[in-house]
């Protein structure tokens, strides 16, 4: 015991002084408090009519309802129509963004409801001159029908299009003390034909106008 | 108030003194041992408190961690039974333990800061393990990793990594069920997770993706193999194997549900009869782990397979 005794004072300090750390380093709220809630009210200014495209309310099936009822703060699914154009618009937020991981992405909900993702790439859409984000695009087929979907993150005030790169900068802004928003963004667009492209276009124009009614700003780069 | 304050202090030195007198006696263990024990398990205590709090929340409404609360109490049983040869292992405190001590309060304070709760668990292993490291010396330790690591199943998984495992494993199992079903005439249609029969809708949900039965059933086959076979080739096997039989199990219940939901109705299908099916099937499935770890135990004992002696 004798040989062990600083051994034992360093153990025993090591545990003390972590302990006294995170007893008076940390927040006094815990993250559900001190979590913004009115992170969700933008939900409510998303207009219906959004210059030429008109949207209604879609309801989700009930094993979708049971989920997101049970880990997300708001959601929106909307089909929006615009002459022969037509886009499914979904949000889904969270107050504080690590429930958001509990949603699940496009990758998960897809084949669950039957379709087939055939093919995933990054994309670049372009929101206004001179800003930009990158987005994850999937091609999904069922019964001979072929949507293409785009979907990216918002984290408090960037934009993310990588689940794994949202996870650490969640770590990073716990570490730093911060308590941020998320939301899942995703603009589903039918193919007409095989013609991605066209697909795309109709994505990215809705994109651009949603914008100003999201929470994130892009800055030109997204992370 | 003084006086009072004095007796108590009292009390509880003379129930400290019993305590480590009767761990000297049962255990064999020294004062020191007990005393530097008692002291280092109640800083890890007052240190892992708030996180202990998280995990039992976890425990009770997680569906994949219901068998949290056994970890603790199973960890302290296995580390009991190696009460004799721990008496005889050579203790040879080492400042090398530190690294792995730090490693782990490290991962706790980010765990703890940024509201991880896998950080914040992971680390209880580390630290324990890290303490064990510097105040008795790598060969106890070695002695206690199973002890410690076991409690790497009682750490609820975080989302990022239970998604990817859980949706594939629940499209296989509707996939799986839909075609036996098929095979015995049961009319059947598969939309994703979603398994259509003329008079029911039966989803696969989350609960039904068959990794709560996979975690379990790896933990006990984990268990099982350590302390029953003495081969580690063995013990890979054993707990190798527990993961086709936590997945066939799954896709049993779904079956069942099916069945009953189809030959009665679904409401006699997701009543009390879910729940109990739930519990059949895992005794089925515990079953068929303890064939084949008979199988290996005889196959260890088998004198045929045994080479001749010379």
């Amino acid at each position: 015991m004798e040989r062990a005794r600083p051994h034992f004072a360093a153990v025993v300090g090591l545990i003390a002084l972590t302990f006294l750390y995170v007893s008076y380093g940390m927040p006094d709220e815990t993250p559900q408090e001190s979590a913004d809630k009115t992170a969700g009210q933008f939900l409510e200014k998303i207009p219906y009519a959004l210059e030429g495209w008109t949207g209604r309310d879609v309801g989700v099936d009930e094993h979708a309802f049971n989920i997101l009822s049970k880990d997300a703060d708001g959601w929106l699914v909307r089909e929006y129509r615009r002459g022969e154009d037509r886009i499914f618009l979904s949000l889904v937020t969270t107050v504080d963004q690590r429930k958001l991981f509990r949603v699940h992405i496009p990758d998960i909900c897809l084949p669950a409801q039957g379709w087939s993702v055939m093919e995933r790439s990054s994309q670049t859409v372009q929101l206004a001159p001179g800003r930009s984000l990158l987005a994850t695009s999937l091609l999904a087929e069922k019964a001979g029908y072929k949507s293409q979907v785009l979907y990216w993150f918002s984290s408090g005030n960037r934009f993310i299009d990588s689940k794994v790169l949202h996870r650490f900068l969640l770590v990073w802004d716990g570490v730093m003390g911060e308590r941020t928003p998320g939301t899942l963004i995703e603009i589903t667009a039918p193919l007409v034909g095989n013609d991605r492209k066209q697909a795309f276009r109709v994505q990215e124009d809705f994109a651009q106008l949603l914008q100003p009614f999201l929470p994130a700003e892009p800055d030109g780069s997204s992370v | 108030m003084v006086l009072f304050l004095s007796s108590m202090g009292e009390g509880f030195s003379n129930v400290a003194r019993r305590f480590a007198t009767l761990m000297e006696t049962k255990l064999s263990l020294s004062p020191q041992t007990v005393w530097s024990a008692v002291a280092v398990g109640a800083l890890l205590i007052l240190l892992f408190y708030p996180t202990l709090g998280r995990l039992i929340e976890e425990w009770d409404s997680n569906i994949y961690y219901s068998h949290g609360y056994l970890m603790l109490p199973l960890a302290l049983w296995l580390s009991w039974r190696k009460r004799e040869v721990l008496q005889v292992v050579p203790v040879e405190p080492t400042w090398r333990g530190l690294s792995l001590l730090l490693t782990g309060l490290v991962l706790f304070s980010i765990g703890r800061k940024a509201d991880i709760l896998f950080a914040q668990g992971l680390s209880f292993l580390l630290v324990v393990a890290g303490s064990i490291y510097t105040l008795k010396g790598k060969a106890v330790l070695k002695e206690l990793a199973f002890p410690i690591g076991i409690l790497f199943f009682m750490i609820p998984l975080p989302y990022l990594l239970l998604d990817p495992i859980g949706f594939p494993m629940k499209e296989f199992a509707a996939a799986t069920s839909s075609s036996l079903l098929q095979a015995f005439g049961v009319p059947i249609f598969q939309d994703g997770v979603y398994l259509y029969l003329p008079n029911y809708l039966l989803v696969v949900e989350d609960v039904c993706n068959g990794l709560r039965s996979l975690i379990s059933m790896m933990m006990v086959g984990t268990v099982m193999a350590y302390i029953l076979l003495p081969s580690i080739t063995d013990r890979i096997i054993l707990t190798a194997v527990s993961i086709p039989i936590a997945l066939g199990a799954n896709i049993l219940r779904i079956l069942l549900t099916a069945v009953l939901g189809f030959y009665v109705s679904g409401e006699f299908a997701e009543g009390f009869l879910h729940e109990f099916s739930g519990l059949f099937v895992f005794l089925v499935s515990l079953g068929a782990l303890m064939g084949v770890e008979r199988i290996l135990a005889w196959k260890e004992q088998d004198p045929i397979s045994q080479p001749l002696s010379a």
